[in-house]
């Protein structure tokens, strides 16, 4: 059975389409090395539909990359280990899947975007046959017919004189040409979900934006479920439909964007709006989080957020808070979610001074 | 963005990074690290093993052999190996075990001197040519492009046949002449990998002569490859020197070497081949060691390279 | 392009000139009078002696006689006569095809071998497979080409007679084991960096990409790493290819292979000057032509280096 064409084909693999796009279920990834396991993600929930845009906010090391990866299946194993729970594509269990099957849903429903496009795209191969490669591999067509293709979306993504550059190389490119050609790639087979890990972080300020603008045209034209990963809150607003925020492998808080915004339910989120620089706030000083993440060989027993968090108490540093709600879609991880959401709690320090 | 907030690509867990003690203590922890990871290589113990035995065949060659290579009797020529005469006898009627004893001789001092010199030379040229750039350096560096055109063994040949006669200085001699040329690359490029160091820049802001810079800061920092290289070459030089006195280029008789050996043991090849087999495993455990025995501290010092 | 090009000839000009210049000039001092070595034991009259002596400029200033060569050479095709008349480049057609057959069987050896190899260690890295071929590498690298070609002869000739030892009676099947006695420590060596470089490519950033595409694994390794690990191979393939010139030298004698390299030597035994000169600048022209167009080959795999 081949699969040329979704989602006729996928129903036929038995993919429910009234199931949600992508959902992750309590994934937990480990990796083993010699210094020890190290808890990349431990026990990750969250649900992408169709046309929606989810933000995953972290800092480094709080697992979105590897997360990224293991939807994929581009995760090393070893030393990567996949120690629990399921990733759901439409109702089906990627990790149930034979290898060839979850190959054919690679580039075809489920694509991904790299954060270097110069590392991330081939060196010595010109960038038309790179992307060329997704029709000729995927679809059966013919070396001619792939590369009018390649023409034809390096025009959509924006890059001028396409017809001239399909030739050249990735390093005779532009920052962000790259990155236009690396979302070109991504997006040739229309896949249902995308996965744009850091998409603008190597790039200056103003292309930032417009790549940032690209992405957001070609998913509402394609109705795609986007998965933006990211450490700027910055690139987030504008973008994204719901954020979900990790720390140390797991979901912290989850809302609706300007929920999230106005009344963050957690103390960690609340740590990261707080540092962000503000035009109103001039001359002060930036409230950075103190510390540093835990190392993942050795997260703390409680709430792995609680030794640098201000308002911990004993119960934090013994009791691992679960993901519960406090409005309407909105998740927060913390024992005084209420009172952090509602504003009433004070840090320690300003309540015992 | 402050500065906590700003996360890398770096998905994997990172490894505590090595916190910084001084140079002088992070050299001598490079070498006992190095000495570590060479204690623990099983290559490193066969190429010792080896060459250890090896070194005392060249230096007390007595101590292995009660028989005497020169005394030869016609009236025992040409013996397959057996319980008196473990390797047989050659044309001559010579026990084969002990001149395959006594050959480790010349080989050994040949390979050794060759090294020494090469190293020398070496270490100066590839000091000067790195360190002052310049014309110094394209004069050496047009020198070393010059040998590298002519095929080694070819210019040797031509070289040696000219000389009539030829003992182990003559034979070392050639042998320095082609072979330093590769270590003085290697070496210049080690220099220039630690001549912009920071920290030579500033020991010349300081005002340090170019001796000092030298011998303090980048003569320690360069030596590694060079001295891993160095062993390489000498198995380089002993499997040269085989080939060239095989070739009829090398020592002459009446010394006792491996490559006369060979020479005289072709034309028998078919009938007596046990002339060819033993200095062919003589020959070939010696160059092994030594080679095995460079790379395994070339892995040592600089641990990058054993992915390769 | 066509710029880089002539300067690169134009830097090798003064490279061959003086590598041919020190191996005339070594020829030139070879003991014994080449017209009385011609002669033999014939009484040689005067005037005979003269027209000879004429005839091969050997009254000129040697620096005449190399300039009126070396002219030859690049205007006429013509590498002198030897002293019994004979044209130089006769004998050089004669051998020639033998030693490229010899250079052409080498190469695809280890071509196929070192290739297939380096791909399986990194494919299969750390498993049993990869062991094998770092342990046999590590020997092999770690041997004189000497020793390769006599236990190659002594095994597969000798005690198994599956390939002719000597000659090239038996055509293209001749060139067997000489083949693989110059192949063997390149394969090794092909062997040993293409594993390094072909891991480091399967953990490259655009390998992912290529697997994140829906590539099938073989497309990946095939198309994305390989194709990208193969551009050092090349050029180490390339430059060995003039180391060659050497190892034939040492692989044809012992093979007894009537090549360029099994006359070089044969004349310089018979001390025919004429002949070691000619071949020797082949050797060395062709030298040179190799190292330009492996850089110009490296530009081609490379998109990235551009000679401008």
């Amino acid at each position: 059975m081949t699969t040329t064409t979704h989602p006729a084909g996928t129903e036929q693999e038995g993919y429910d389409a009234s199931a949600p796009l992508l959902e992750v279920d309590d994934l937990h990834v480990e990796f083993r090395t010699k210094a020890g396991v190290a808890r990349a993600v431990n026990g990750l929930n969250f649900t992408l539909n169709a046309g929606e845009t989810l933000a995953i906010l972290g800092e480094s090391g709080s697992g979105k990359s590897v997360t990224a990866q293991t939807i994929m299946g581009i995760l090393d194993m070893p030393p990567g280990h996949i120690a629990g729970g399921e990733i759901r594509y439409r109702g089906k269990n990627l990790f149930d899947m034979p290898e060839e099957q979850r190959r054919r849903l690679r580039g075809v429903n489920i694509s991904m975007i790299f954060q270097d496009a110069l590392s991330a795209l081939n060196p010595v191969l010109p960038v038309g046959f790179q992307i060329a490669e997704m029709f000729r591999v995927h679809r059966g067509f013919k070396r001619k017919q792939a590369r009018e293709e390649a023409v034809k979306l390096m025009q959509k993504v924006g890059i001028p004189a396409a017809e001239k550059r399909v030739g050249d190389y990735p390093h005779q490119f532009s920052g962000g040409m790259r990155q236009r050609i690396m979302i070109a790639m991504a997006i040739a087979l229309d896949p249902d979900v995308l996965i744009a890990d850091e998409p603008t972080t190597a790039l200056d300020v103003t292309v930032q934006a417009q790549v940032m603008r690209l992405l957001k045209e070609l998913q509402t034209e394609n109705n795609m479920g986007l998965i933006l990963i990211t450490h700027d809150l910055g690139v987030v607003a504008d973008v994204a439909d719901k954020i979900a925020v990790m720390y140390a492998g797991r979901v912290m808080e989850a809302a609706d964007v300007f929920e999230i915004y106005a009344k963050p339910g957690h103390p960690y989120t609340k740590g990261l709006l707080e540092s962000l620089p503000r035009i109103d706030a001039e001359g002060e000083r930036l409230n950075a989080i103190p510390g540093l993440p835990p190392a993942l060989t050795n997260i703390p027993p409680g709430c792995p957020f609680s030794p640098r968090c201000p308002y911990s108490t004993e119960l934090c540093r013994t009791d691992r808070p679960e993901l519960l709600p406090v409005a309407e879609g909105h998740v927060s991880a913390c024992h005084y979610r209420e009172e952090i959401y509602s504003g009433e709690l004070k840090p320690r320090e300003e309540a015992q001074a | 963005m402050t500065e906590t907030n700003r996360p890398d690509i770096q998905t994997a867990p990172q490894e505590p990074e090595a916190s910084g003690p001084e140079a002088s203590q992070a050299e001598a922890s490079l070498w006992a690290d190095a000495w570590r990871s060479l204690r623990t290589n099983p290559w490193f113990i066969i190429s010792a093993v080896l060459l250890l035995i090896l070194i005392t065949m060249a230096l007390f060659p007595q101590l292995f052999t009660n028989e005497n290579p020169r005394e030869c009797y016609l009236s025992r020529s040409r013996l397959e190996p057996s319980a008196e005469h473990w390797f047989g006898t050659d044309i001559q009627g010579c026990d084969y075990y002990a001149r395959v004893i006594y050959g480790a001789r010349n080989s050994v001092a040949i390979g050794v001197v060759v090294s020494i010199g090469v190293f020398i030379i070496s270490l100066v040229l590839g000091l000067l040519a790195g360190y002052f750039r310049g014309w110094i350096d394209a004069v050496i560096s047009r020198i070393t492009d010059l040998i590298f055109a002519l095929p080694f063994i070819l210019g040797a040949l031509v070289f040696l046949n000219v000389i009539e006669s030829r003992g182990v200085t003559e034979v070392a001699g050639v042998l320095i002449v082609f072979m330093w040329p590769t270590m003085t690359r290697l070496m210049r490029g080690s220099v220039l990998s630690v001549v912009n160091v920071e920290y030579v820049t500033a020991a010349r802001a300081l005002g340090a002569g170019h001796l000092t810079i030298m011998r303090r800061h980048i003569l320690p920092n360069s030596l590694g490859p060079v001295m891993a290289y160095t062993a390489i070459l000498t198995g380089i030089v002993i499997g040269a020197e085989a080939t060239l006195t095989y070739l009829g280029v090398g020592l002459q008789l009446p010394a006792i070497s491996w490559g006369l050996q060979l020479s005289d043991a072709q034309r028998y090849i078919t009938q007596l081949p046990h002339l060819t087999v033993f200095p062919l495993i003589a020959v070939g455990l010696t160059v092994f060691a030594f080679m095995s025995l460079g790379d395994a501290i070339r892995d040592a010092i600089d641990p990058k390279s054993k992915k390769r | 392009m066509t710029g880089y090009i002539i300067r690169r000839l134009l830097q090798f000009i003064p490279v061959v000139i003086a590598a041919t210049l020190i191996v005339y000039g070594l020829v030139f001092l070879m003991p014994g009078d080449p017209i009385r070595a011609l002669a033999g034991d014939r009484p040689m009259s005067d005037a005979v002696r003269e027209t000879l002596r004429e005839q091969y400029n050997l009254d000129d200033p040697f620096l005449l006689q190399y300039g009126k060569y070396i002219w030859g050479v690049f205007t006429a095709g013509d590498f002198g006569t030897t002293f019994q008349g004979r044209p130089v480049s006769d004998i050089i057609q004669q051998r020639l095809p033998v030693t490229l057959t010899l250079a052409a069987v080498t190469f695809v050896i280890q071509g196929i071998i070192g290739i297939a190899a380096g791909v399986l260690s990194a494919i299969f890295r750390d498993r049993f497979i990869d062991r094998l071929v770092q342990v046999s590498t590590v020997v092999v690298v770690a041997l004189p080409v000497l020793a390769i070609a006599f236990v190659l002869q002594l095994i597969f000739g000798l005690n198994l007679g599956w390939f002719p030892i000597a000659g090239t009676r038996e055509g293209l099947y001749s060139y067997i084991l000489p083949g693989f006695a110059m192949a063997a420590v390149s394969t090794a060596m092909i062997a040993r960096l293409l594993r390094g470089e072909l891991i480091e490519a399967l953990q490259s950033d655009y390998v992912r990409t290529a697997t994140a595409k829906g590539m099938r694994r073989s497309r990946v390794i095939t198309r994305h790493g390989l194709r990208n690990s193969m551009i050092p191979i090349v050029t180490f393939m390339g430059a060995d290819l003039a180391s060659m010139i050497g190892g034939s030298i040492v692989v044809e004698s012992i093979f007894n292979l009537p090549g360029l390299g099994e006359q070089v030597y044969r004349s310089i035994q018979a001390q025919e000057g004429t002949v070691v000169v000619g071949i020797v600048t082949l050797f060395v022209l062709a030298f040179v032509v190799i190292n330009l167009i492996v850089d110009l080959l490296y530009a081609v795999l490379d998109p990235r280096i551009r000679y401008d």
